[in-house]
């Protein structure tokens, strides 16, 4: 069992922290040989060698490592799993043991401040089984190791075996193993009631959580063409959205989400000309509230709930015609910086501050009756009109052909993406990747290639016909978990498209057009299988552990009260014991008050009765004990009486025992018989022997026989 | 021997106040328990200061296991009856046996890691033995040596039975009063005696009896297997039968071991030391004249005495030895043990 709590203790600080693929599977193989090895060897000189020398090495080695620029998180970490196998491989006897438990202790403790995702869960569920168990045999060890020393010997002088007792199924069998691990079930019930009642009053001053974040391409200030692309296969999810009120959830639900946008093109890469953030507008409703086009009505706008997972750079992805956004705040610390919602020049939204572990937030929808006006100011005009200036000509003559005579800006805008769309093929591994004129190539040469060139090439192709364009970047997908009622989004479903402003009389603004084939359009398919159902099932459970158990805040707790309170209140007027005299004796602090005084009642009732047993029970007992004792006395009485009429007195000092072993040595007729009542006499006036009415007149009647014993004649 | 002062009421109130509110359990850290007590207390600080559910989580397991671990050691602990087995006789510098059993009334559930020590009048809690399981409904048995170092008599008044199981992280305790007295005999060396002078002696065994001595006690006839050396021809030439000397039986004088219990006003440590020292040797030599076969007396100069002799044994000397107490000078007082 202490084994098993080594290793989950190592999984746990493993898992959570990020070490490389090589250092997780070194520290597993080691983990495996450390278990491997047999407790008949820790004797040997090498390994006890070993266990000196190899502490040594590891911190001389780990601290070089450290003054060689290696993070001192990764160093720590692996320092203290290291530390852990070699003990685990040289352990003797129960102080190792203790060793091994404070050890996988403390990497649990460690495993919280680097993370604590669903594997450092499941862990954590392992080590309340084992950890009982684990407690007890290496103390129990402990025990049979200081009380039976070495060479000490048994009541029959026999040498005490220590590996026998602590192999004995006497000691410790299945059915003591059974309830060590039971004991979880206690223990379990007890962490769930002090981790939901336990005031969340913390100041959050040293929020160390290892942040998750992985820098994703495509929404930093910078974007070369082609980038993309890579991640079409990445399954990580990189956000999770639920829609209220969908009555019967399709298995996919396409939702382009917006990222990031941008206005400038070089010729080989996308980036932003104008990079400054300012805050976001906070509501007038409140401050996590940030209006978008106007504010948000619950009534009118439908809600989409979004768990963003922490992605650098930090952006705030939203559905189209998002008007409003209302944050939900996780734990904030104190010291460090709040959270803050940014906007972008590119009607982009990020979010700063400390809170590693991503953001959650509620997106308000407008319906597709509303007009949503974006006016454009001249200035930002021209910007979304620049062509790099050695892009071919053919590519603006491309669409010019493309366009010519149609009325509207939109008409032509549609007739590029419509020749896109059905003229050019998806391809990952783009061709044009890395050429000169990577769009000229694109559009000329290859004629294939993924969203990016798509994109790009459109938005270059409207600006050339005078349409104000930019290049966004963003997920499209959604694929619904089943386990866990959420809609997921990967990495892979990356996607890029372009936004084309439309000076619509009514309604101007930024209309989005996707010219990417259908094909490589697509979000990432729901697949069935076995895997895939289990990577559901995983990702729901991941989902809960972050949602329910590390995301679980002082707003959650009060709200958690509050529904219960809300709960008893509609209990109560259901019940109709609102109204009335029972109003006031329903209430909650009243009945609490007199729930406390029932079991302090009860406890002073169950002890007094208790004492009382205890009394009679310790009365009954000594009154018969006094009547056996009484009896005895008498019997033994009458049989000295009768042996005084044969001539055999016993002195005073003389013991009753003594008295009946001379009579055996001086081999007198009758010592056998009195031997014989005497130790029945010993039995029930010191051993606790009861004399029944049965062995009181056998008593008696040999007693009359020695008090008519008349010796033979010669 | 002065009376203790009567004690003011208000003491002997407040003395049953504090044993009634004395917690029937005593508790005590072991090494790993304050670690333990440390890392929880650790994770507590750090679980508020940084609201990180996660130290919650574990902080709540570590208050866990230490609810657990006090409900189990209670069940340890419970329905537990630990008699005592006393030897007959101990002896300084003699090690003997004590027998420690325990009961488990429980139905269900055994005790394991039970530890009992015998708790004794005014010496420290030395000695104890240790139960790794007790079965329900079963009994085990353990024994300790004890090699008492002073004479004299050894109350015994419970024991204090104590668990550290579940987790080693905590003794729980609980005393038990059983009384038990045994009375520790002086140190008996081993005393080379003069070869004693033959014949009757004066004074000795007042009873006479056949024997083998030098004394004639009458005459008899002769039965067949009589050692023919001892007949009386004279006599049997007179009576026509073969007539034999009876001897007498050989007596041993009345052995008077004297024992100064007298002590000067003023004496110190060295008077007591001196004291100890003619115990053992009254002790040592009563014995050997006891095995020899002489009559024993011991008189104090307090008037105080004791006899044996090898039909009683050694007994009732080395008892009376054991519990003597010196007598200050002025006082003439008869000590009690030899009442």
């Amino acid at each position: 069992m202490t084994d098993a709590l080594a290793a989950l203790g190592v999984l746990a600080v493993v898992s959570t922290a990020s070490l490389s693929p090589w250092t997780n599977l070194v520290l597993v193989l080691g983990l495996a040989i450390a278990i491997a090895i047999p407790e008949a060897w820790q004797g040997r000189p090498a390994l006890r060698h070993f266990a000196t020398i190899a502490p040594l090495t590891l911190l001389f080695v780990q601290g070089a490592r450290l003054l060689a620029g290696r993070s001192p998180l990764d160093v720590a970490v692996e320092f203290a799993a290291l530390l852990q196998i070699v003990r685990l491989a040289t352990r003797r006897g129960a102080a190792h043991d203790q060793q091994i438990i404070v050890l996988s202790l403390l990497h649990f403790v460690a495993g919280t401040v680097l993370g604590g995702g669903l594997t450092y869960g499941i862990c954590f569920l392992g080590f309340l089984v084992v950890a009982p168990g684990a407690l007890v045999l290496s103390h129990l060890r402990r025990e049979v190791e200081g009380n039976y020393r070495q060479g000490a010997r048994d009541r029959t002088g026999l040498p005490v075996d220590v590996p026998r007792i602590l192999r004995s199924r006497r000691v410790v069998g299945r059915g003591f193993l059974a309830a060590t691990c039971l004991l979880s079930v206690p223990i379990l019930l007890f962490t769930t009631a002090l981790f939901i009642l336990f005031p969340r009053v913390g100041l959050s001053l040293l929020l160390l959580n290892h942040p998750h974040s992985g820098r994703m391409i495509g929404f930093s200030e910078h974007v070369d063409l082609g980038d993309v692309g890579v991640l079409r296969d990445d399954p990580t999810i990189a956000l999770r959205f639920e829609v209220k009120d969908l009555p019967d959830p399709p298995t996919r639900l396409t939702l382009r989400l917006r990222g990031t946008a941008f206005d400038g093109y070089d010729g080989r890469a996308w980036q932003r000309s104008q990079r400054e953030l300012r805050p976001a507008e906070h509501g007038l409703d409140g401050q996590d509230v940030y209006p978008i086009f106007r504010g948000p009505e619950e009534k009118r706008d439908r809600v989409i709930s979004f768990d963003l997972e922490p992605i650098d750079p930090p952006v705030v992805f939203l559905p189209p015609r998002a008007v409003a956004l209302r944050v939900r705040p996780q734990n904030q610390i104190l010291l460090g910086e709040p959270l803050a919602v940014q906007r972008g020049a590119e009607d982009e939204l990020r979010y700063s501050g400390s809170d590693a572990r991503g953001l959650r937030y509620d997106v308000f929808v407008a319906g597709d009756s509303e007009a949503l006006v974006e006016p454009m100011a001249a200035l930002d005009r021209a910007r979304y009109l620049a062509l790099p200036g050695d892009l071919p000509p053919r590519v603006i003559d491309l669409a010019h052909r493309w366009t010519d005579g149609l009325p509207t800006n939109e008409a032509k805008a549609r007739a590029i993406e419509d020749h896109l769309r059905r003229d050019y093929g998806y391809d990952l591994k783009s061709p044009s990747q890395g050429t000169p004129q990577p769009v000229d190539h694109f559009l000329f040469e290859s004629k294939r290639g993924h969203c990016e060139f798509f994109s790009t090439a459109m938005a270059m192709m409207l600006r050339a016909v005078g349409i104000p364009s930019r290049n966004v970047t963003g997920f499209v997908g959604g694929t619904w978990n089943r386990w866990g009622h959420y809609y997921a989004v990967r990495e892979g479903d990356a996607h890029s498209w372009v936004e084309a402003y439309l000076d619509h009389p009514t309604r101007p603004g930024w209309q989005t057009f996707d010219p990417t084939p259908p094909s490589g359009a697509q979000p990432l398919e729901p697949r069935d299988g076995a895997y895939y159902l289990m990577r559901d099932f995983v990702e729901a459970l991941s989902q809960r552990w972050n949602t329910y158990v590390v995301g679980y805040d002082l707003r959650k707790q009060v709200r958690l009260f509050d529904e219960l309170s809300r709960r008893y209140e509609k209990l109560r007027s259901k019940t109709g014991v609102d109204k009335g005299p029972l109003a006031r004796l329903t209430r909650g602090p009243v009945v609490a008050c007199a729930v406390l005084a029932l079991v302090a009642v009860g406890y002073v009732v169950w002890k007094r009765r208790k004492r009382k047993t205890e009394a009679r029970e310790e009365t009954s007992s000594k009154r018969e004990q006094d009547v056996r004792v009484e009896t005895a006395a008498a019997l033994y009485r009458a049989l000295e009486t009768a042996l005084h009429g044969q001539g055999v007195t016993r002195a005073l000092s003389t013991p009753p025992l003594r008295h009946a072993e001379e009579l055996c040595s001086r081999r007198h007729p009758l010592a056998d018989e009195v031997l014989t009542l005497t130790n029945v006499y010993l039995e029930a006036r010191f051993g606790g022997a009861t004399l029944n009415e049965l062995a009181r007149r056998d008593f008696e009647r040999r007693i009359r026989e020695i008090r008519s014993y008349r010796p033979a004649t010669p | 021997m002065q009376a203790a002062p009567p004690r003011h009421p208000f003491w002997i109130w407040l003395a049953a106040w504090r044993k009634r509110l004395r917690p029937p359990r005593r508790l005590r850290f072991t090494r790993e328990g304050k670690f333990f007590v440390g890392i929880t207390l650790g994770v507590g600080f750090a679980a508020i200061n940084t609201a990180n559910n996660l130290l919650y989580l574990l902080l709540g397991m570590l208050l866990a296991l230490i609810v657990v671990s006090g409900i189990m050691s209670e069940l340890s602990l419970r329905d537990l009856t630990v008699v005592r087995r006393l030897p007959l006789r101990a002896q300084v510098g003699r090690a003997h046996l004590v027998e420690i059993e325990v009961f488990n009334h429980k139905s269900r559930v055994p005790s394991y890691a039970i530890e009992v020590e015998d708790l004794r009048a005014g010496q420290p809690a030395d000695k104890r033995c240790f139960f790794l399981k007790i079965s329900p409904k079963s009994a085990q048995v353990a024994a300790y040596r004890r090699t008492p170092t002073r004479r004299g008599q050894d109350v015994h008044v419970g024991f204090r039975i104590a668990t550290r199981f579940p987790f080693g992280l905590f003794e729980k305790s609980r005393e038990v009063p059983a009384e038990g007295e045994l009375v520790i005999y002086p140190a008996v060396d081993p005393v080379q005696l003069p070869v004693p002078a033959g014949g009757r002696s004066p004074g000795g065994d007042l009873v006479v009896g056949r024997g083998h001595g030098e004394d004639f006690l009458g005459l008899k006839l002769m039965r067949e297997g009589e050692d023919p050396r001892d007949v009386h021809w004279r006599k049997t030439a007179a009576v026509g039968r073969l007539v034999m000397r009876e001897r007498a039986r050989e007596t041993r004088p009345d052995v008077t071991l004297t024992l100064d219990v007298l002590r000067p006003e003023g004496a110190g440590d060295e008077w007591s030391a001196a004291f100890e020292r003619r115990i053992r040797d009254v002790a040592s030599r009563a014995v050997a004249h006891l095995k020899r076969g002489d009559r024993v007396a011991v008189l104090t100069t307090a008037n105080g005495a004791a006899r044996a002799d090898r039909t009683v044994g050694a007994d009732p000397l080395l008892r009376y030895l054991a519990l003597i107490e010196p007598v200050v000078r002025e006082e003439s007082l008869v000590p009690e043990a030899a009442q």
